[in-house]
Order: C-alpha cells, then structure tokens, then sequence
C-alpha cells in the first residue's frame, strides 16, 4: 500500500527476489500487525553487502518536527498524514554504509513494522524521499537526526559508544520511546534505541518528533560514558536517573536549537509527541527556569521566590524538585492546584527539571562567552557533561546509588578546569550552577532531623498492607504475587505478624536556618531478625535481608513551607516540613518504599527501624522509628 | 696490625659513617621511597608491582578479622597519596576511595591518560595496593581483560570479578579512576570476598531462553531477545555475607527487561525493567 504503482511494486519485487538468491537476506512480507496506516511493511532482514549506493543520500524530514517545520503551534497530530508532506523538508543524508538501507558509521535504522528489527526503508539510490504517510518516513527521520547527532559528538571527542546505535522505529511500544543496553550471548554489550508509535492518538508516531529521537540516543550516550557495566540509574526513584532524563532533555534542546524558527521557544522539549499526542495531557517539559503555571513564566522574572499568593514557582535546587513543568491545573490558585493534584513528584521526568534549565542555562552562558558561537557551546557542555559523568561515583555496597545532582554540577566545575577552560567560562559555568541552588547551595543546619508525625495507624511511619494494591505493584515489578500472603492483618496500616508490606519513613526538617533537604539518601536497617527486608527484586537497594537503601527527593523547610502558606485558603499550599507533608502522594506508588517482611511466628514487640540519612546538601544523620508488630 | 689490613677497617667505617650520614640526612625520605609508587617509579619496577600481585593470588585471603586495616590504609596511602579518604562497606571491606585530581601520588612520567595499557597497569598496581581492604580472594580473580575508557583529562578502568571461569554479576566489580598524571581521583568496588556457587548447569542456553521468555510483562514490544551468556548471579542481599550465594544462570534481555535463569533449575532468578525513557 506504500508503493506509487503496481510496476514500481513489481520491479522492487523482482530486486528483493533476487537478493535473496544473491546473499543470505531473508524477505519477510509485512503482515497486519501494527496500527493505523503503518501496516503490510516489507523488511530485509540482514544488510544487502552486495549493493553499493554510496556514502550519501537524501531524505525528506521535519526540522525536528512538524510544528517547527510548519511554523504553526496549533497543528493537530490527528491531522491527515499526508497533509503534512508540505511541511517536509529535503534534506542529505551522510555517513551510510552504502548497501541502500539506513544503516552507516553511527546508526542502525531497523523497524519492526512486519517483522522484528529488519530494514524497512531501502532504494538503490539512497533517496529516500518519503510520503509522511509511509511507514519508511520515521526510518529517515530516525536516520538524519540519529547520524547527525552522533557525528557531532564524534567531533566533540564524547562518542558513546562507539558501535553504530541500533533505532528501532515503529518497535511496538505504545505512546513512549526508549533506550535499552544488555549483553549478547558472547558478553558484548547490546545497545537500541525503540521509537513506539501513539495508541492514543493512532497515526502519530514518536519518529516524527526530533527531540525525542536525539533523547533516547543520548540516554545511551550517558550510560556508556558513566560505565560500561553499571546502570546509572538504581532505584526506581533516585537523583542519578532524573540526572539520567535531564541530561536527554537538554542534549536534544541544545542541539536543535538552530532548528528552532525564531518564533517559536527553543526552550521546549517535544512539543510535538509529549505536547500533541496525549490526548489533551501537556506532557511538554522545558529548560526555564520556572514552569508554565508560574505567573512570571516564560522568563521567570520572580526566579528565586516562591509564593501561593503570587503563584510563583522557582526551578532551583532543592526547593523546586518535583514541582511539574507544563499547565494542567485549573486557577486561579494554579500553584495550589499543581501541589494537590499532582500525583508524581518524585518521578524521574518530572524531577529532572531543575537539572535541565541548569544546564541549559550553562550552555547559554557559555555561548555568550564564545560570541554566540552555538556549535562550539554545544561542543563544549557535551564535554562537560561526559567528563562529569564518567567521574562518577559507582555503584558500592556502601551506597548503591551514588550519583547526585550536586556530585554531578561539582564535577562539571572541575571538568571546566581540567579541560583548561579560561576563566571567563569557568566562571560562566560556575555561576549558573550556583544561580540554580546546585552549587555551593545553602546546607541544612546540624540536627536538622527528627521522626515525624507519620500516619495516624503507624505513628511516624506509614505501612501500606493492602493486598490486591501491593500484588499490582509487585507484577509491575515482575515479580512473584504470592509472596502476599492472603488475608493477613491487610489494610490496618500496621505491621502483622506472617505480612508483606511496605514502608514509608517520616522525616522532619527542622533545620534553624529553614533549608529544605535535597537528594537524600536513606539506609534502613530492622533490629528484630523476625522483620527482614524484600530481596533486590523489590527492594533495589537492598544490602542484606536487615538493611536496606532507598532515596527520598526532598524533605521540605521552613521557609518554603511559609512562602508556600497563604491565609486565602484557595491559594493556601498544604504542605509542610516532613516527607510526608512534602509529598502527599508518596506512596501512591511503591517507588521511594522499602518491602518488608514479618515472620509469623515474630514476637509481638516494639522494634525498630533506624535509619541512617544523608541529605545532598547536608551531613549524615540517624533517626530511630519504633513500630510495634501487631 | 699490617697497614692494608688498618687500611680496610678505616676504609669501612668512613663508608658506614657516610651511609648512617645519609640515612639521618635522608630519613623518612628514603623509607617512603621504599612503600611508595612515586614519579621515580619506572615502569619495569611497576611491571614487578603487578607480578608481586600475581604471587600474591597463590595465598589466602585475609579474614578481616585478621586484617589491620588501619594499618594497611596508611599504607595505601602512603603509596598513592596522603588526600586520599575511604569509605567501608558494612562487612569491613574497603568500598570507595576518593582523591582529588592534581593531588596524591603521581604516576611515573612515562604515564599517558591516552594510553589503555598505561592505565590497565597504573590501576592493577592501585588494585595490588588495596589487595587485602578489598578482600580479594584467589579464588575470586579478576577477569584478565579489564575495560579502560579514557578522556583528555582522566581515564577509567573496570574489572569485573570471576569465580569458577564465570563473571560475578550484578556486583562483583572494581571501578579505577585515574587523572591525567595517573593520580588516585576515586575507587569504588562492590567485589565480593567469598562466594559458594551453589548449583551446577543442567539447562542449555536455549532452553533457559524458552523460561526466561516466559516472564510476565506489561507490553509487548517489537524487540529481538537478546543474551545467553553464562554469568554467577550473586542476590545483592546476601553479597555482604561472610559465604555470599552464587548460582550459576543465564542471562537475557527480553522486552526492556533483564531476566536471569537458573542454569540448574530453570527458575527465574531476577527480572528488572531496564528500559530508559
């Protein structure tokens, strides 16, 4: 359905026929699988050596999108795919292998339209001019901003890793994209890059939007430069994987920003596949330094200040950890609404803000430094950011997941003087890391710690007991739902003897100088050998089957709670100097949780969990949280 | 006396007289060249540091109990830099050492952070220097083939732990971080000190594929299975025990997620989404 005419069909027919005779590639026909119009696709399963088209080519794209490539912010992804041709652009195409698919020196395009990862798209001559609507246009994409991408960190000496990135467009995942690593069978390491295709908004497909194919290839990028074993990201919830997210947003910004028509906002990070395919949802996140709800956005004059009554909210560390990026909320009190009803603080997405307007504001700085040279800015933060990333603490016994924000701005600051930079942009980096809280920031005064009020079954802790609730999570997880044990003291938010549950820890601020806790890291360890933690299946900090690690984003202070507070009640922020307080749906998910386990025959007792904290900005200390076994 | 004999004796002393000059002159000097890897560390010497290390994998480890710990800090850092500062996992082994680039002992002036081979070897003498705060066991070696990665400024190196021919994962690893002179920035180790493996290889690779694949997702997507290597998977929970259990497995990388099977019985062992969105 994809071919222009019969003889055209024919003749590729009669092409891929003989193929198959000449070498070892396989033709699959496409079958029914996929959704919408991406279907019947044809694949080659393994490259045509044989062939030889040469190093360049040409592609019709979007530059990076189709609003950008429009110039029209209002354009519905629901929109005929053929009434966006008139937005492509022609484009040439470099670095191929010259065997007329998409592969060459820095991407592999496969898809998985018809078949599992084999080559779509193919032409004799390297164009691969494509209608929107074809299933190959997402390849061609996928191919430009892939070997662009990849060529230019090549040249800023960060290439990572060096093997051609496999991107696997139409992949079968529905509304997301993603990067994965693994090994072979021989221990090599497996990288790829999947594209989904929208459900929610069927014709639409992640290929489409740019920013979201040069975000996932870096996630590779960062992953490789960290280590070459190691995941960076640990837990569900940690620091390291919303620098991990961070990081992808503000690669893809910095380097489309060229791309970007004058009219439009550099600053957004896929205004096309998170701002247009969600079904009425703004998943758009952004580089400012306040977000869209904020009554000083876009240039956040009030940077710095929070207020219920003003509704402003400031990206900075660590007060703005958390708060969401794009407008979902009703008014007037916007920043009121966002804090009750947004369910995912703590989420690595939405936590990275802070760390992605940081480092666009660095990039900024120090293309003002360099006369506005973009290129060479571009060049110089991806070095900045690699050499900090590869500096890194690793994964250790005595803390399995290391990497902080602040650990990752103070490596970008000695990577500045490493490289011998002058000091004109060592300052300038420098100073926006400090201007967002990341760098010298204020530190939580000592003793700043005490057991909270917890919840009103569990005093200073909450115990989340419900059956059906924690086996969901459990198959999330992938793991075993029997090992809830049916009808056992559920939903009394109590521990009972022969129980699995998870448990949350309330921890109050009390810092004199009102400093919120930013990045902390928890160690808990039970005292009763009859109450033992989950094995690292569920608990992926777990040490030991009496100890485990787990991290908290931030427990906020004093003084935000009081800028928060507000005697109108509409505009009034209900959050407070606790955990608990600071995140009111913290265990709405089992993300920041610790699983335990109560053996049946355990003595019924107060024990207790002592919990050894370290915030970012902060020193250690430990708290004790009694608990009585029912 | 017979004068040549008057001779030899007064001979000798003027040369011990000059030598015990020398040592009050030199002191501390000469004894710290002794312990330390310092710039006049040539490379034949350093060469000699990681055959030692190879001796070394002949004996036993060392209990910690046993082990003066202090004592062989100072010792470390008396050879790669007095900055240095450490930190311990909970069963008293050496888990994470910071530095500072530009400070601690240099590497000799041949060292070239552009050069892996340089590096491998700076590290491995580092890893020979830490030998008993690791905990390293001859049993336990360290895979021949250790990963370097290098920048202009700093170069990591990465070895990963074996027991039995098998490579020990989700820990088991020892991360060297070097700068541009071959200074100590940072070591962080999760190697485990002593590992039972517990079970023997009864499945095949394929067929522990047909059960890996057999793990319950929430989608499913577009994506070869991909893995099969035979690795020691050691529970991260039990890693810190003073007899940590290894079992034998396969491991995979199915729909987004690792999965890793039992290579005796086939049971799934561990599955984590490992996808990055």
């Amino acid at each position: 359905m994809y071919f222009r005419s019969r003889a055209r069909m024919a003749s590729v027919g009669v092409l891929f026929f003989s193929l198959s005779i000449g070498s070892s590639a396989c033709l699959k026909q496409g079958n029914d699988s996929g959704s919408g119009p991406f279907q019947n696709a044809v694949c080659v399963s393994n490259i045509p050596f044989q062939i030889n088209t040469g190093s360049t080519g040409s592609a019709f794209v979007f530059d990076p999108d189709p609003v950008a490539s429009s110039g029209n912010p209002n354009l519905s992804a629901s929109a005929s795919s053929t009434s966006f041709d008139s937005f492509r652009e022609q484009v040439q195409l470099s670095n191929l292998g010259g065997h007329g698919v998409l592969e060459g020196a820095y991407v592999d395009i496969r898809t998985s339209l018809g078949c599992t990862e084999g080559f779509g798209a193919f032409d004799l001559n390297n164009k691969y001019l494509y209608s929107h609507s074809s299933p190959y246009f997402g390849e061609a994409m996928s191919y430009y901003f892939g070997d662009r991408f990849r060529s230019k960190i090549d040249e800023a000496g960060t290439l990572a890793p060096i093997a051609p990135l496999r991107i696997v467009a139409h992949c079968m995942q529905d509304d997301n994209a993603f990067f994965v690593r693994g090994r072979d069978r021989s221990g090599a390491l497996v990288e790829k890059v999947c594209l989904g295709d929208s459900v929610m908004t069927p014709g639409a497909t992640f290929t489409d939007d740019a920013t979201v194919v040069i975000h996932e290839a870096q996630h590779g990028t960062t992953v490789d430069t960290y280590s070459n074993s190691s995941d960076l990201n640990q837990f569900l919830y940690d620091e390291a994987g919303s620098l991990n997210e961070a990081i992808s947003d503000f690669v893809s910004l910095s380097f489309l920003e060229p791309s970007i028509p004058s009219s439009m906002d550099p600053r957004l990070f896929s205004r096309w596949a998170l701002g247009k395919f969600l079904g009425g949802y703004n998943g758009v996140r952004g580089a400012h330094k306040c977000p869209t709800y904020s009554s000083d956005y876009p240039e956040c004059a009030q940077y710095g200040n929070f207020s219920a009554d003003n509704n402003t909210v400031s990206y900075s560390y660590p007060d703005g950890m958390g708060w969401p990026y794009g407008n979902n909320f009703s008014g007037p009190a916007y920043v009121a609404s966002a804090f009750k009803n947004y369910t995912s603080q703590e989420e690595i997405h939405n936590a990275g803000m802070v760390m992605v307007g940081a480092l666009w504001d660095m990039y900024q700085a120090l293309k003002d430094v360099k006369g506005g040279n973009q290129d060479a800015a571009f060049i110089a933060s991806h070095k900045l950011v690699s050499e900090s990333l590869r500096r890194q603490a690793k994964p250790t016994f005595a803390r399995i997941s290391p990497v902080t924000f602040v650990s990752f701005a103070s490596g970008i600051i000695d990577a500045a003087n490493a490289f011998g930079m002058s000091g004109a942009e060592v300052a300038a980096v420098t100073n926006a890391l400090k201007q967002r809280g990341l760098y010298n920031g204020p530190s939580v005064s000592g003793g700043w710690a005490s057991v909270g009020a917890g919840s009103s079954e569990s005093p200073g802790v909450k115990i989340m007991d419900n059956g059906p609730l924690l086996k969901r999570w459990i198959a999330r997880l992938g793991g075993d739902t029997n090992i809830v044990p049916p009808g056992v003291g559920t939903l009394n938010g109590r521990l009972d003897r022969g129980e699995v549950a998870v448990i949350w820890f309330d921890i109050q601020n009390n810092s004199s100088n009102g400093v919120t806790a930013g990045g902390l890291q928890l160690t808990v360890t039970s005292d009763d050998p009859n109450v033992t933690m989950l094995n690292d299946w569920y608990n992926f900090g777990a040490v030991s089957s009496s100890s485990a690690q787990i991290q908290y984003s931030k427990v906020n202070g004093t003084q935000v709670v009081n800028a928060l507070s507000s005697s109108n009640k509409t505009f009034h922020v209900p959050t407070g100097n606790s955990y608990f307080a600071t995140n009111p749906y913290f265990s709405s998910t089992s993300t920041t949780g610790v699983w335990v386990r109560v053996a049946p025959g355990a003595t019924r007792r107060t024990m207790r969990f002592n919990v050894d904290i370290k915030p970012a900005n902060g020193n250690s200390t430990s708290l004790s949280f009694p608990v009585t076994i029912q | 006396m017979k004068r040549r004999t008057l001779y030899k004796i007064l001979f000798a002393a003027s040369v011990s007289l000059m030598l015990s000059s020398l040592s009050f002159y030199f002191g501390a000097r000469i004894k710290s060249m002794i312990v330390s890897s310092d710039m006049a560390f040539d490379e034949a010497q350093s060469l000699t540091a990681s055959q030692s290390a190879a001796k070394r994998t002949e004996g036993k480890s060392r209990t910690p109990a046993k082990l003066d710990s202090e004592k062989e800090w100072n010792l470390f850092k008396s050879r790669f830099g007095q900055n240095l500062t450490a930190e311990y996992a909970t069963n008293g082994r050496l888990a994470v050492v910071h530095g500072n680039a530009g400070q601690g002992r240099k590497a000799s002036s041949a060292f070239n952070v552009t050069d892996r081979q340089a590096a491998i070897q700076r590290a491995r003498e580092v890893i020979e220097g830490a030998y008993d705060l690791l905990g390293i066991n001859p049993n336990s070696p360290l895979a021949d083939h250790p990963v370097a990665r290098n920048s202009d400024t700093s170069v990591q190196v990465y070895f990963r732990e074996t027991r039995g021919g098998y490579p020990v994962e989700p820990n088991g690893q020892i991360t060297v971080d070097l700068g541009k002179d071959g200074e100590l920035l940072g070591l962080y180790s999760s190697y485990i000190p002593d590992i039972d493996i517990e079970n023997s290889v009864n499945l095949g690779s394929d067929q522990a594929k047909v059960k890996a694949g057999q793990i319950s997702v929430d989608t499913q997507i577009g994506l070869r299975a991909e893995g099969g290597r035979q690795i020691l998977w050691v529970a991260q929970n039990s890693a810190m025990e003073a007899k940590a259990q290894g079992r034998i497995a396969y491991e995979f990388l199915i729909q987004g997620r690792q999965v890793v099977v039992d290579a005796g019985s086939g049971e799934i062992l561990f599955s984590r989404d490992r996808r990055h969105f």
